[in-house]
């Protein structure tokens, strides 16, 4: 289906639904509120945000006992890295006790992806087995031909959303030879892509990897967290129980396997009291412990913990280094 | 949908003093509390906090629970100072618990150290109520010092029971408390006992040094891996494998454990802290 992007942003705004939508400033682009005022500036399809999805899904700081009800949302122009990363925290976050907070704010949202039609130099999702646009977790999603929207929808909510849209809105039928297009674009993007990430190797995202546990690797991590908190797929959290006065609350906040307390138990003991047995474990716990978990590995190639990095770490070449050819 | 971080409200109704560090409580559920010997459940003062702690009752004994608890930093100080009448909150049970129809036919040893003898009290107090399904018990429990032995009365108790063995160690014996039985660490109860190695399934608690030695050392006896349980501890917060604290390797303790057999790890010798 085919159609203009002022009325698809038009109508967006018109369900009352809150909409979030990138933005560009200094190079980078951020998720923000998408309004009547501000939706000249808006740039659908540039490499992914500055912020990792998870920010919108699974706040840093959440009290879990009472859930208020929260309003429905739509993120509109999200790039595969990180659709297939909320497809992650969907199987982490969703199984036999689910995340009562993430699991609230996942039914209110509607998810529209969107084919990259920029990248960065740390993007490197077809490293991990993925593409540069949507494959799957999306609702609806959008590849840009010639100034018009083809729209396509993933699920009973997408459809739904084309259904209502499709009513007072100016809609064309599909043009032959339009998915030969986006084809040829979406090529012209991988293309990029591979002459970028041309130096290391090819994986899948269910593809169990191996690691040599290194100790050199780790010289120069400062133990900052970074790489943790900016990563769209890293949930670990704590669970603190807090009182003010009769009212007491659980509450919820994102913690990071690179900091020392992570693992200590009572008494002092460390299983991971090493600097690189924790740098060692995040790469496990990537490649290899969560395709055993959940059949997916934690990295979606989205680059964010290789720009945040004080160290300049590059979790392509730590992978490569790691990594026992089996 | 369930809310996996809600608890019971459970009152508590004695409190026993066991060693200068540890204590069991009573709790009061308000109703029959269904769990399976090996799990845990989390255990918590409203506003404080709250940690994994196992029932150290049998798992016939549905209400009122007992739930043994060593003081060694924030929460469980908080907890060793609540009297009788007090709230303590409660939620579980969580994991997955000793596999009792594994050990049908099979001789049961039971080997703990300090406040690991908690959860293999209520093994062993749970295998006792239908002890004819077992070819026997031994028990071999060790703690620092006499004075931090715990269960002590009790433990006279079981010696007397048909098809059960005890055997107790302490580390050191300090001056001014008494002690006539072994002295050394729990391993060296182990050394002269002599069992049908292909029917005898382990149980092991206590802390990591102590379970590695113990572990090494049942394996030179003969014991399987498979035959060898152990509980294992780690870091927890959430107890249903969501918020990813307590793995080891690719295991939640929380939801895989926290009993698990030796040979399930792949490196065993890394998972001692
Ligand atoms: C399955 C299981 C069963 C258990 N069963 C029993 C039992 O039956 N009886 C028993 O006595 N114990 C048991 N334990 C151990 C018990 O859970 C801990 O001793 C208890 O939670 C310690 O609580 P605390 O607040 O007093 O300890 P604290 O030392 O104050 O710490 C609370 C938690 O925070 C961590 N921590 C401490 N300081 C820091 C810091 N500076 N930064 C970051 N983190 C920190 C600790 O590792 C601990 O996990 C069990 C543990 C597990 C996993
Ligand atoms: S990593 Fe891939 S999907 Fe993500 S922004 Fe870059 S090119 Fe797009
Ligand atoms: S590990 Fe790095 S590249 Fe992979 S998903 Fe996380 S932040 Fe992105
Ligand atoms: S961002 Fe870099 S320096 Fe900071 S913890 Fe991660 S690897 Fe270490
Ligand atoms: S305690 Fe949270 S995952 Fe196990």
């Amino acid at each position: 289906m085919l159609c203009y992007p002022e009325e698809l942003i038009s109508y967006l705004l018109s369900t009352g639904k809150t909409v979030y939508a990138p933005f560009k400033h200094s190079g980078e682009y951020y998720f923000e509120i998408l309004t009547e005022d501000n939706k000249q500036e808006l740039f659908l399809g540039g490499f992914r945000p500055a912020d990792p999805i998870k920010l919108l899904l699974f706040p840093a700081r959440v009290e879990l006992l009472d859930i208020p009800k929260l309003p429905e949302i739509i993120i509109l122009g999200v790039n595969n890295c990180d659709l297939q990363a909320v497809g992650f925290l969907d199987k982490a976050l969703l199984g036999e006790f689910p995340d009562p907070y993430y699991a609230e704010i996942r039914n209110k949202t509607l998810l529209i992806g969107i084919d990259c039609k920029e990248v960065k130099g740390s993007c490197h999702c077809i490293l991990q087995g993925y593409e540069p646009y949507p494959e799957s977790i999306y609702d609806l999603s959008i590849s840009e031909v010639g100034g018009m929207f083809v729209l396509k929808s993933g699920s009973e909510k997408g459809e739904k959303l084309l259904e209502d849209f499709s009513k007072g809105h100016r809609i064309l039928e599909d043009i032959p030879d339009i998915d030969r297009v986006i084809e040829k674009n979406r090529e012209l993007v991988k293309r990029e892509l591979e002459q970028l990430n041309s130096g290391w190797s090819i994986s899948s995202h269910t593809e169990e990897r191996k690691l040599e546990p290194l100790k050199e690797a780790v010289d120069s991590c400062i133990e900052c967290g970074g790489c943790n908190f900016v990563c769209p797929t890293c949930y670990c959290f704590m669970l603190n129980d807090e009182s003010r006065k009769s009212h007491f609350s659980k509450v919820r906040s994102w913690d990071a396997c690179q900091l020392k307390g992570y693992a200590r138990v009572a008494g002092g003991g460390n299983p991971r009291a090493e600097l690189y047995e924790r740098f060692n474990h995040r790469y496990a716990c990537k490649f290899t412990y969560t395709v055993r978990q959940f059949g997916i590995s934690a990295c979606t190639g989205c680059g964010r913990c290789i720009e945040v990095c004080p160290a300049s770490i590059d979790i392509r070449a730590t992978a490569r280094k790691l990594t026992i050819k089996k | 949908m369930v809310n996996a971080f809600e608890s019971i409200r459970t009152k508590l109704v004695k409190v026993i003093t066991e060693s200068p560090t540890i204590k069991t409580f009573v709790l009061d559920c308000g109703g029959d509390f269904e769990f399976k010997t090996g799990q845990f459940v989390e255990v918590g003062l409203p506003g404080v906090g709250e940690g994994p702690f196992t029932p150290s009752c049998s798992h016939y004994t549905k209400n009122p629970i007992e739930i043994t608890i060593m003081k060694t930093g924030y929460m469980t100080e908080k907890i060793h100072r609540i009297t009788e009448g007090s709230e303590v909150i409660l939620r579980g049970p969580y994991g997955n618990g000793y596999p009792l129809e594994k050990f049908e036919g099979k001789h049961v040893l039971i080997v703990g150290g300090g406040v690991g003898l908690a959860p293999l009290r209520s093994l062993f107090l749970t295998l006792v109520h239908d002890i004819e399904r077992y070819k026997g018990i031994t028990v071999c429990f060790g703690a620092r010092s006499p004075e931090d032995l715990i269960y002590k009365e009790q433990l006279k108790e079981w010696a007397k029971i048909r098809g059960v063995k005890l055997h107790l160690s302490v580390d050191k014996v300090p001056k001014g408390q008494k002690w006539s039985g072994n002295v050394g660490v729990v391993t060296t109860l182990l050394k002269p006992l002599e069992f049908d190695v292909e029917n005898t399934v382990a149980a092991v608690c206590g802390p990591p040094i102590m379970m590695k030695f113990t572990s090494l050392s049942l394996l030179e006896k003969g014991i399987k891996p498979s035959n060898l349980y152990l509980s294992m501890e780690s870091k927890m917060y959430c107890g249903v494998g969501l918020c990813r604290h307590c793995t080891i390797e690719h295991y939640f303790v929380c939801k895989d454990g926290p009993v698990f057999t030796y040979d399930q790890f792949e490196n065993p010798e890394a998972i001692w802290a």
